[in-house]
Order: C-alpha cells, then structure tokens, then sequence
C-alpha cells in the first residue's frame, strides 16, 4: 500500500493548535496516539493533507485530582497513565480497569482517552465507564470553549457533536460520592487484545442503610452509539438489590440495547450478554459501594 | 511461555532399536555431539536485532511495482476488459491481460488449472484479471481504478456438497468433483453388528488463513542471458520454478528462484509464491525490468490459499469395553476455486488423500470405510496449512472418541489406550507399522505429568458463584513424514575445505521452524567438525540440488539422510587420508570435534581434521559430498486406499484444562502437556518451540479462528478481525519429547513440524465439554459458540 503523504504540523501551544485545525479544517486531521488515525490514513479511508499532533502542546497530558472538583484527563494522557493513576484507581476503577484491558500494550502507551472519546466508536471501552461516571468533554475553538455531557456527545457510528475547528481539551469526571461504586466488565471474542463485543459499565451511590440512590448504566459496542440505560438506573434507584431486582434491570439493559450481526457476534448474542454482564455489574459495584465509604 | 523451560526440557529415549536396519542410513549412536544439543538458532540473533532482511527490508530502486486486478465476483464470465486508460497513466509500464502471458496461462502446485491472469472466467473473489506494473505502488493503485471490466456474473456455489448436486453451475470445465477417494478395510457392516454402540455425528471445520506474520513479497529480476530471477520468501523454490518456466515459456533451466528468509509460512508460502513468482515474472518479461509485488495483509487474505474447510460425517461402532469395531465416514472437502495442493499425486500425496488416510486416527480398526470427496466451489482455495488435511480429521475423530467414551460411560483416556497403535499394529489401510511406534508412551507421559486421574476427579465448578467450571481434554494424534509422492527425494551437496571448513547446499528453506540450524548441526556431526565450521548455502536453484518443497515435516528426514550420504562421500577421502597418515585401518577412525583419532587409541596420536582435508585435497581426492535420498516406496491402491502411503510416523497425545465462563460462554485454557516420539530431536530446543507454535495454533482452530465469507468474499481481512491466539491467550506448557528411534532417520528422527498443532484442537474442544458440557461440532469454538452449545443442552452440568 502506498504511504499516505501529508504534512504534518507540530504546535507548541493550544492556540497554535487551533490555528492549524481551523486553517485546515477541510482537509486536516488532529493526531493524538495516532492509533485510530494512522490506520485510517494508511488504509486510504481519508483524504486527509494535513495531520496536526497535539503531543508537543505542554499541558495536555495532565491528570487531576480533587476531591471537590473530580477528574480531569487532560486530552493527551495515555491510557496506559490513566489505567496506573493511584487516584483513577481508587476512586474510578471501571475506568481504569478499561484503560487497562482494552487494546495491547504498546496501545495503550500510545492512545488517549480523548481519542478513543473523538473517534466515537460503539465498541469505545472508555465511553461506557465515562458515561457511568457522568463525564462531560470540554471542547474549545478559537475564542470559544464549551462542555459537552457525554450523554449529548455520540451522534452515530463514529460520528460526535464536535465541530471541524473544535479541539478537545480535557474529559471532566464528577467527584464519586461516599458509599459508591463502580465497574466496567467487557467480552470479546478473543479474551484478550480484542475490540469489545460487549462493554457494560455501572456506577451506584448508596446511602447508609444500603438503599440505591443512585444508578448509572451504560453499554458499548451494542448500539449504533455508547448508550446509558435510564429504564434500568431508574428501576434500581430507592431499592435494595435483590436477584430477582438484578434480573429486571439487567433485562431493561438489553432493552436499551440495538446490537447488530457482525464478525465479532450475533446481535442475539449480545443481547444475552448485556443481560449477563449487567447483572454482575451490578452485583460488583453494590458490593464495593457497600464495602466502604470510597 | 515457559519461564522455566530448562527444567522443562526432558528429552526421554525409549528405545534404541536396531539401528542398523536402516536403509541405507546407518549411524553409531556412540558420542553425538552436536546432534541432541540445544545450540543457538544461527537466525536468533539476526532476528532479535532486526538485523535479518526480509523481503520487504530489500532496496526497491529500479523496480517496477505490480499490481493486481482481482474479481470483485466469486463466480463471472469476462465479457470485456479495457486497459487502454491504465496504459495512458504516466507513470505506467505496462497493463497486461490474459492473451499478454508468453507461455501457459496457468499455474499451480499440483494442476496449472489457476490462470496467471483470468481471461475468460473468473472463479473466486481474488482473482487476478488484469496486472499491472508502474513505476511506483501509487500509479499502479491508480491504473487498477481506470481498467475497465465486464462480467457476466454466474450463479456461484459455496458448499461442496451443492457443488456436487446434479445441475450445479459448473465452475471448471473438467466438472466441479476433482475425486472422490475411497479406503475399504474389512467389512464396516459386519463391524457395526459387533458394536454395543454406535454413534453418528458430524463435525465441520471451516477455512483458515495461515496469518503468517510476513505478507507475500517476491520479485522478478531479468538477468543480460535472458534468465529470469525470482526472489521472495518461498517455502518451494523448485515448485516456483517448476511454474515460472512454462509460464514464460522457457525451459527450467532459463529461471532461478532463490528463497529469502520467511517470516512465517506454515504451508501457505507454499503456493502463493508460486501465484506471486509468476505474475511477477510475466510483467518483468513484459517490461525487461525487474517487477516487485508486494502485498498488504488484506490482499493476502483474498487471494492465497487458507485450510481446507471439511464436513466430516462420522459413523462409529465400539463394544461396551470400549474396543472400536467399525469406523465410517464421508468427508467433503472443500477446494475452492482452484486444484492448488488438494489433488492426489499418486499414489498419496495431495492434502485430501493424506486427509482421508488419517481419517480413522491412530487406532486400530479392523473395519474402515471412508468416502471422501474433494470439490470445487467459488471461495478462495485450500491449500496447504501445518498438517496437510490431518488437522481437520483429527478434530472429528479425536472428539468422536470422547462422544463414545461419554456414551460408555468410560474414560477418554481409557478408550484411547484400549485401541492406540503399537508396535506391529495395522492401520487403516492395513500398513503394519514395524518400527518407531511411541504412540502409547505419549498417552503414559501425558497422563503422569499432567495428573489426569487427579484433575479429571476434580473438574466442575471453580466458583462458589457457580459461573465458572473446569474441565479436562485429551487427544492423540498422528503424522507422517514425507508427502507420499513416490518421488519425494532430497539432494545435498557438502564441500569441505583444506582449512577444515565447510560449505553445505540445500534447498530447504528457512520460515523460523530452524532448519537453518538444524542441517548443519547434522552436517557438522557427520563429518566430525564444529557446528560454526559449517556455512549453509541459502536455497537457491542455481546452486543447491532439488530438495522438494519445505512441507511435510520432511527436511529434517529427509534432508537430513542426504547430508549424512553426502558427507559420507567425503568422508570416504577423509578416511583414506588419516588412515595413511596414522597408520590404521579407516574402520578405527573416528572423526569428532575437528580431531580424527584411532577409536582403539583415543589419547595417542591425533590428527586435525583439516590437516585430514588439506592432504586429501592436496593428493585429488574428493572432497565434494553428494547426497540423495528417498524415502521407501509409497504405495495406496486407487481403488481400496489400501497399502503403504507414508514410511513412518510421529505420534503425539496432547491434555488441556480449560476453565470456561458457562455464562458467557468464554474460554480460559489453563494448563497444557504435550507428548510426542520424535525419533530423536536433533535440537530439543527448536523441538520445543516447534511445540509452543503449533499449540499455539491449534488453540487459535479451536477457539477463535475462522474466515467469515459472505458470498464469497472474506469479511475478516485483516488481523484486527480475523483473530489468533496472541501470548496472553497461551497456557503454560509443558512439552515431553519422547525418542522412539526410526530406522530410516537421520540419527533416529522423524518430522515435528505440523504434528504439535494436530491434536490440539480437539484436545482443548474436548475440554471444553468436559467442562460445561456443551460441545461444539462446527468449529470454532469461539464464547458465542460456546453458549449456545450449553444453551442446547438446556444449561451447564449442575454437580
Ligand atoms: C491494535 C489496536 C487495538 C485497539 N483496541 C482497542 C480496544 O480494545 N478498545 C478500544 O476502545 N479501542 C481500541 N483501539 C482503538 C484506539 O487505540 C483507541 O480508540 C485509542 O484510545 C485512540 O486514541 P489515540 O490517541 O490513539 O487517537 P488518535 O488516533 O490520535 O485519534 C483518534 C481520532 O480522534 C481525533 N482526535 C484525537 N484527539 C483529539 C482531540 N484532542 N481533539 C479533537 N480530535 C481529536 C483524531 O483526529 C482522530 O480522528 C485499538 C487500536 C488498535 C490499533
């Protein structure tokens, strides 16, 4: 295959950034690990003549902290560093388990949250963990910056809400409440280096009698877009969890779910798995959520 | 893998038995050095620096690139083709179609029914219509886009049982059955009405691409005396030749093709250089400069050759003591769109006669009937892939077997061990197998070192949660060494030098199995020299003698047999030489470690070997070896399938544990022993990573591999999608190498290289259904395979 040819621009600074992708917008591309577009751009998917890299932009790869304001992936931290964060672990572990699952090694020292997020694919192993924990990307332009909830951001098989001038900054994850937990389980067809076949995240808050306050579910690779199941959050909120309760909600997870046929599974496979990876999520992030006051 | 492999590695001679009844190639046992010694692959180091080249690492100035126009129908009549507006493209040298091919158009490993360039028909997605050769990959894309073809599209058939229904479109002239290949031992009614149980199930396997890490390259170089050159990673730089010369019309001596070392082959680097070479060679003809082609791995998928796909219709009887009476079946083996590797050469090669040899599995039997069809169909070709045919009918019988020990009730190593081949045994085609036969050690091996009574006791849940059970696997296989041709022979030839140095030439090629290292090893010990005394000349067809392709775990063998008769020639004049120079009979020397000694006298007078050589060389004697070797007559009744096809055999029995989701229906393979009687390993450390890769395979046929084709065309072209086992998929294994001398062996040794990736399959499928109960008859086994099959049976065992 011939390499593709384009020029490849290197700013030093957010603003120079913008500058190259609204000049280019047409016919530019941004490069973050590059593990999404360079196979793009070597199997001729695009007609692209200009590739702007964030990865000299100082700053970008920062991972933040607090216990007010939650986490900030900054847009160039790898998934291997958001996988090692001791603050991602601890208070995001579905997170940072599918940083850690997800592609190979050498992937994950390379790729970036924010690219896996822009790239949008359904099977995007971030997306579900990050829409459990209700993340919003924030997005700036020239003169302008705006956050988007992941829950506004997937259009379409990847295809998202950005604008061409737009780049993406950062990922902001709100601060975990006391007594919470929170899991991301994944199957595929090959057990490991594999894109998910199913990916199925929850986040739940209870409060001091054990009783859900709060639920968040969310599916991968199961529907055109990364998807919350609000039928089944709002089973589980105001109850305790019992195996009949995990069944039902499990089961409006597989509701939500519009899985096709394709090399990976069946989409009536998929649909038995939602049911039982749900369930398990679910069991899994009640028992964390019950264990301590993480 | 396996961190701790040196105490892992336990190679266990059994038997020395008669050595010197070998044909021919007699050896003392006494003080091997080299032979039997671990020593470093002369690659590694190439390897692990990124120091060795491979094709693709070549400089390409002044190369031409070529491409090919491939059908995007499976089945088409070629109305028109215009290649005027690719030839207007600056930038283009040529843009060729059927009638521009100067001599044959048609190539093929066994039939040259697979044309260079399709001119009337076209048979499969992947066939080449029209080539082109440009002065950059880029132009050559684009003058693809601007030829212009008309088809007629023709109904196509994929399964080869519709291709052999009355009135089914017919795909090549000569009719869509190439055979129908029959074994007839005993009388299988009269076997069913001894049986206490008989059992029919079908088994299904389907294509596979090789997935060989290194994507073809190969090129065409016209030399000023109007040779052609081709150069490439080739497993048969013989079988190219033996193509590229009618294709161009020239006689074999005005082509050359030498090998480039593989990255990965596995049968596959078999044939598609062949396709490659020729095409190559017919634009470099066209434009009088050297022509590269160069695929992507996507290209790779559609137009080489995958794994036979089969259906497998067993029907077997066995008494309630578990003793087999009677074994049954019907194979369809599905070709594809071309002959490639699947036909018979009489009397046993081609992959569907070796399939339907091996079909009833190292047992005895004393009725068998097999009917096995070999059909056309419009999806890519079989061809060879590690194990010949031998995989597919090892993963029906070898799961038949745990079916009728479920049935009785009985052990699945029990039922095995009650009807495993031994000394003097018959096969199935009633060859009795006289020497070399270590089948049941293996099976003994493996049970003891894997525990099998302990695990298969405690094999059911691993969580309290009950979504996890454990299961226990086992499966025996065979192989045989050499292609059953009748005309399988290998030439060597050796050059010893007046410094002691040597230089030996063969034709067997190097993909990483390590033959590179292992023929020398054999060299140096049979002249009595260090192993770095010895340069292997790489394949090449101007200068190595023929040596057939690198396929049938034969090179060791076979190869190996014509070094020792090559090196005996020298050997001759070596003798000679030192015996006047010591004043002893040539009986009493011994040539070991660059010394020549009186046997009778080890600590008196010695001579170097190269003070040997050099007086030789000095007086006109010869100091050049030739070597040739065959293997013993093969032979196989066309009509019965009855008789001796293969002159020896390596066995094996393989265990696995597995831990399987029943929910999800996922697959864990746990823990691994693998067992083969080798003959004697030359190098029990490349032995050993023969074993790794070839379970490595297997597993990846068992669980996860399998070429998705929608009409005909392949929907997992690439890596991300057509998956294979990766290391972390891997157990830890334990390899036990076993030596059951064979006679005909160089030092003993029979072929390894397909028979690790045998059993396997079916040793981890039956697993599995040890574990949850489910079994999955049409392969692979992947989760959602997994799942409906414990779904079927209405849920996972409960105890
Ligand atoms: C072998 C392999 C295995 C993989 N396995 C998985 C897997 O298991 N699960 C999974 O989810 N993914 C997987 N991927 C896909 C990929 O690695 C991930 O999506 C990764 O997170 C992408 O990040 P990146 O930084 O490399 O993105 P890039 O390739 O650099 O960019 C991806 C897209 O996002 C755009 N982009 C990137 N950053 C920004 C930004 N800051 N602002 C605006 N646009 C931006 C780019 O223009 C591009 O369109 C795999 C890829 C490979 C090659």
């Amino acid at each position: 295959m011939p390499t593709p040819r384009f020029t490849f621009h290197q700013p030093q600074n957010l603003e120079q950034a913008l500058d190259l992708v609204g000049m280019y917008r047409t016919n530019g591309k941004i490069l973050a690990g590059g593990t999404d577009l360079v196979p793009k751009l070597r199997a001729g998917l695009m007609d692209v003549h200009h590739v702007v890299s964030l990865n000299r932009v100082p700053g970008l790869n920062r991972i933040t902290f607090h216990e007010d304001d939650g986490l900030v992936i900054g847009a160039g931290a790898r998934l291997a560093d958001v996988a090692l964060n001791p603050e991602v672990m601890k208070h995001y572990p579905g997170l940072a388990h599918a940083c850690s699952v997800m592609a190979t090694t050498q992937i994950r020292n390379m790729g970036t949250v924010a690219g896996n997020i822009v790239n949008s694919a359904p099977s995007a192993d971030t997306a579900a963990p990050l829409l459990a924990y209700k993340a919003a990307v924030i997005l700036v332009e020239r003169g302008g910056r705006r956050h988007v909830p992941l829950t506004e951001f997937f259009s379409g098989p990847g295809l998202n809400v950005m604008e061409p001038m737009e780049i993406m900054e950062a990922i902001r994850v709100p601060s975990p409440p006391r007594r919470s937990g929170s899991a991301y389980l994944r199957l595929s067809a090959r057990s490991k280096v594999d894109i998910a076949a199913v990916g199925v995240a929850g986040f739940l808050a209870l409060d001091m009698d054990g009783v859900i306050i709060e639920a968040r579910l969310a599916l991968a690779a199961v529907a055109p877009t990364p998807l919350r199941c609000p039928e089944a959050e709002a089973m589980l909120a105001g109850q305790k969890p019992d195996p009949q309760l995990l069944t039902r909600a499990a089961a409006a997870c597989v509701r939500a779910c519009r899985p096709i046929d394709d090399v990976r599974a069946t989409a009536a496979y998929r649909r038995k798995m939602v049911q039982v990876l749900a369930g398990r999520v679910i069991e899994q992030c009640y028992q964390t959520a019950e264990r301590g006051d993480a | 893998m396996s961190q701790n492999s040196e105490e892992k590695r336990q190679v266990k001679t059994l038997e020395r038995e008669r050595l010197d009844l070998g044909r021919l190639v007699k050896v003392g046992e006494a003080g091997l050095r080299i032979v039997g010694d671990s020593v470093r692959r002369t690659d590694d180091v190439l390897k692990a620096t990124g120091k060795l080249k491979y094709a693709a690492d070549y400089p390409q100035e002044g190369f031409l690139h070529g491409k090919i126009l491939r059908s995007p129908y499976p089945h088409a009549l070629i109305r028109s083709i215009d290649v005027s507006k690719a030839r207007e493209l600056p930038g283009v040298v040529c843009a060729l179609t059927g009638g521009d091919v100067p001599g044959r158009n048609g190539f093929g490993a066994i039939l040259p029914d697979q044309p260079v360039i399709c001119q009337d028909k076209v048979r499969y997605i992947g066939d080449g219509v029209a080539l082109v050769a440009a002065e950059s990959e880029r132009i050559a894309q684009k003058a693809l886009e601007l030829i212009r073809v008309e088809y007629e599209e023709l109904p196509a058939v994929f399964d080869p049982r519709d291709a052999l229904a009355e009135g089914a479109p017919k795909i090549h002239e000569t009719g869509n059955q190439i055979s129908l290949d029959k074994l007839r031992k005993g009388d299988v009614e009269a076997g069913f009405a001894q049986a206490d149980v008989i059992l029919e199930r079908t088994y299904q396997v389907p294509f596979l691409e090789h997935a060989y890490m290194e994507p073809d390259c190969c090129w065409a170089i016209p030399q000023p005396d109007g040779t052609m050159m081709v150069e490439g990673p080739m497993q048969a730089p013989f079988a190219v030749r033996r193509n590229v010369a009618p294709v161009l019309g020239v006689p074999i001596n005005m082509v050359r093709a030498r090998q480039i070392h593989m990255g990965g082959g596995f049968g596959g680097k078999e044939d598609s250089p062949i396709d490659l070479c020729c095409r190559a060679a017919v634009l470099a003809k066209h434009t009088g400069r050297p022509v590269r082609i160069s695929l992507e791995r996507e290209e790779v998928t559609l137009q080489t050759c995958k794994r036979h796909p089969m259906i497998m219709e067993l029907k077997v009887g066995v008494t309630k003591d578990g003793k087999l009476t009677a074994f049954k079946s019907t194979v369809y083996d599905e070709q594809g769109a071309y002959a490639s590797l699947g036909p018979k050469i009489p009397p046993a090669g081609g992959s569907h006669v070796h399939a339907m040899v091996m079909s009833p599995g190292p047992y005895e039997i004393e009725n068998c009937w097999v009917d096995a069809y070999l059909c056309y169909t419009n999806h890519p070709y079989g061809g060879a892939m590690r194990g010949f045919g031998a995989p597919q009918v090892h993963i029906a019988h070898e799961q038949m077997m745990d079916e009728l020990a479920a049935e009785l009730g009985m052990d699945p190593v029990d039922i095995r061990r009650k009807n495993a081949f031994k000394l003097g045994s018959k096969t199935a085609t009633s060859q009795v197998l006289d020497q070399s036969v270590g089948l049941r050690e293996t099976l003994d091996a493996c049970e003891e070192r894997f525990g099998w009574s302990q695990r298969s006791d405690s094999a059911g849940w691993v969580d309290a949660a009950k979504t996890k059970r454990r299961g226990v696997g086992v499966a025996m296989g065979w192989y045989r060494t050499s292609i059953g041709t009748g005309g399988d022979a290998c030439g060597a030839n050796v050059h010893v030098h007046e410094d002691g140095s040597v230089i030996l030439y063969s034709g067997i090629t190097e993909m990483g199995q390590g033959a590179f290292t292992v023929l020398p090893q054999i060299c140096a010990e049979a002249l009595g020299v260090e192993l770095e005394d010895v340069r292997l000349v790489k394949p090449d067809t101007d200068l190595v003698p023929e040596s057939g392709p690198t396929v049938g775990s034969r090179s060791t063998t076979l190869m190996g047999n014509a070094i020792i008769l090559a090196c005996r020639q020298v050997r001759e004049s070596l003798d000679q030489k030192a015996a006047e120079m010591l004043g002893v009979e040539p009986e009493r020397l011994v040539f070991c470690g660059r010394k020549v000694f009186d046997r009778d006298n080890p600590d008196g007078k010695a001579l170097e070997f190269r003070q040997v050589a050099a007086a030789a060389m000095a007086s006109g004697m010869r100091l050049i070896g030739q070597g040739w070797w065959a293997p013993p007559k093969a032979s196989l009744d066309p009509e019965t399938g009855q008789g001796s096809p293969y002159f020896v055999y390596t066995y094996s029995t393989h265990m696995a544990e597995v831990e399987v989701d029943v929910q999800t229906g996922e697959v864990t393979v746990t823990d691994y022993v693998a067992a083969f009687d080798v003959g004697k390993a030359i190098n029990p450390k490349a032995l050993e990573g023969q074993i790794e890769g070839g379970v490595a395979m297997g597993l990846g046929y068992a669980l996860m591999e399998k070429v998705v084709l929608e009409n005909g065309m392949p929907q997992n072209m690439s890596l991300q999608n057509y998956l294979i086992p990766t290391m972390l998929d891997m157990p830890d294994l334990k390899p036990l190498v076993l030596e059951q001398t064979n006679q005909h062996g160089p030092y003993g040794a029979k072929g390894i290289g397909e028979m690790p990736n045998i059993p396997a399959t079916p040793a981890v499928i039956n697993a599995v259904a040890n574990a949850c109960g489910g079994r999955v008859r049409s392969l692979p086994a992947n989760p959602e395979a997994v799942f409906w099959a414990i779904r079927e049976l209405g849920g996972p065992p409960q105890d």
